[in-house]
């Protein structure tokens, strides 16, 4: 090995850190150099020297401005500090939070849709009450050719029936409270109301019921050949 | 606890110590404190060659990790990074020291810190065996600072970092963002211009080979 070579060698094998075969040829590079056993009593003396340096004190005072430093700064970052415990807080409740929210806006965000489009929220003709009771409802009737008219025409006054209606709205039963009672008319009435007459039934809460209703037959004859029924 | 404990515990838990340090633990600062304050405290006087300067660099030093601990992410050791604000510090605080404190005037009545002999005098350690051994080391120190003050920055602080704090070569070269190559090129020549200062110190004055090699 050259000096060159050993020399720059010689500060990595004063400081252990040079691989075994590198420092075992610098061992036998010094045993026949003795320029760099010089140099290694020097760079070693050097090491001992600088290792032997005690170690400096700092000031007294430097421990307590150092003490009110980490308190200016532990109050400076107060915000951090109060962040965290916000954190703590809500990291439990934040997925709950968070899905809540996002269902709210599930449901409801169709609805604003309805509210923010100016879309008319309109009662439909055909709404069933909701009430407690309602009476059925007569309506206008038109007779099919499979009704006997004549005796209908016959009439000088409107018959009074009270008629029992069915969930349905067909005519279960019915009684003539005022008018002819002849065999004719109750077959007309018996196939006009059994067979072409539906009545909107009764309802209890909004669903359909049995019910009892009072009507009155006139018959006008017209192009229509209609039946008016008033309740 | 003692350091020892406290280190191991440290270098155990060092994610969640950061992250007390990181919330703001007036606990953590202290005990971060207790650890680093001496060896920085250290490193700033080699490098700077002057008590309350040093003082001065460590409570920077420390003011720089309070606030820049938020964005430490862990890429190295805390340790390192610690070391790496403390030593950017002392490079700060030389070029200052160079630029205007040398122009800056001086009272004869106060008490001279740019005088180590002055202000060595006032702390000399009762450990020596007699009073004269004493006074042989604080010579000896005095040589040793004021060599290492006559060094460039580049080679002092590897000096510092290796031969006085112990380091290892790739933790100095993680700190000084150095190749590996260069710390020891640093270290061979900062060692070889120090060595040529010191020989009254060390072995006798021979020419040696380095000495031919350098010239």
């Amino acid at each position: 090995m050259e000096c060159r070579r050993a020399i720059k060698l010689l500060h990595e094998y004063v400081d252990d850190s040079l691989g075994w075969g590198e420092a075992e040829k610098i061992d036998q590079h010094l045993r026949v150099c003795p320029h760099c056993a010089q140099e290694l009593h020097q760079l070693t003396s050097l090491h001992r020297l600088m290792r032997s340096l005690s170690r400096r004190k700092p000031p007294r005072d430097l421990d307590l401005r150092m003490k009110i430093l980490a308190s200016k700064q532990s109050t400076g970052i107060f915000p951090v500090k109060a962040f965290a415990r916000l954190r703590d807080f809500v990291r439990p409740i934040a997925i709950p939070a968070v899905s809540g929210v996002a269902l709210t806006f599930l449901f409801f965000v169709p609805l604003l849709s309805i509210f923010f489009t100016g879309a008319n929220l309109n009662a439909s003709d055909k709404d069933i009450p909701s009430g407690i009771f309602t009476e059925p409802r007569p309506q206008r009737v038109y007779l099919s050719q499979f009704v006997q008219l004549d005796n209908f025409r016959s009439l000088k006054e409107p018959i009074e029936l009270e008629v029992e209606v069915s969930q349905d709205g067909t005519v279960r039963d019915y009684s003539i409270l005022k008018g002819p009672n002849d065999p004719a008319t109750v077959k007309s009435l018996n196939e006009f109301l059994y067979f072409e007459v539906k009545i909107p039934p009764a309802t209890l809460f909004g669903r359909p019921t049995e019910g009892k209703i009072v009507l009155s037959l006139s018959f006008f004859p017209t192009a229509n050949e209609k039946i008016d029924v008033i309740g | 606890m003692s350091n020892f404990e406290i280190g191991f515990e440290l270098v155990e838990n060092e994610v969640a110590f950061v992250d007390r340090l990181q919330v703001g633990s007036e606990e953590a600062f202290e005990t971060l404190m207790h650890l680093y304050q001496a060896a920085i405290y250290n490193i700033a006087y080699r490098v700077l060659g002057d008590p309350a300067e040093a003082a001065d660099a460590v409570q920077e030093t420390f003011m720089k990790i309070f606030k820049g601990i938020k964005a430490f992410r862990g890429d190295c050791g805390l340790k390192t990074w610690i070391y790496k604000i403390a030593i950017s510090e002392s490079l700060n605080r030389q070029r200052w020291w160079k630029r205007w404190r040398r122009r800056a005037p001086f009272s004869i009545d106060e008490r001279n810190e740019l005088d180590p002999v002055a202000s060595r005098l006032l702390e000399v350690p009762d450990s020596g065996p007699t009073p004269e051994a004493a006074c042989a080391r604080i010579e000896t120190e005095q040589a040793v600072q004021q060599a290492l003050n006559s060094l460039a920055f580049e080679h002092r602080i590897v000096i510092v970092l290796r031969d006085i704090e112990g380091l290892s070569y790739d933790g100095i070269a993680e700190m000084l963002g150095l190749s590996l190559g260069t710390v020891k090129s640093r270290l061979w020549r900062g060692r070889l211009e120090l060595k040529k200062k010191l020989e009254p110190y060390i072995a006798a004055p021979q020419s040696t080979a380095s000495e031919r090699l350098a010239g």
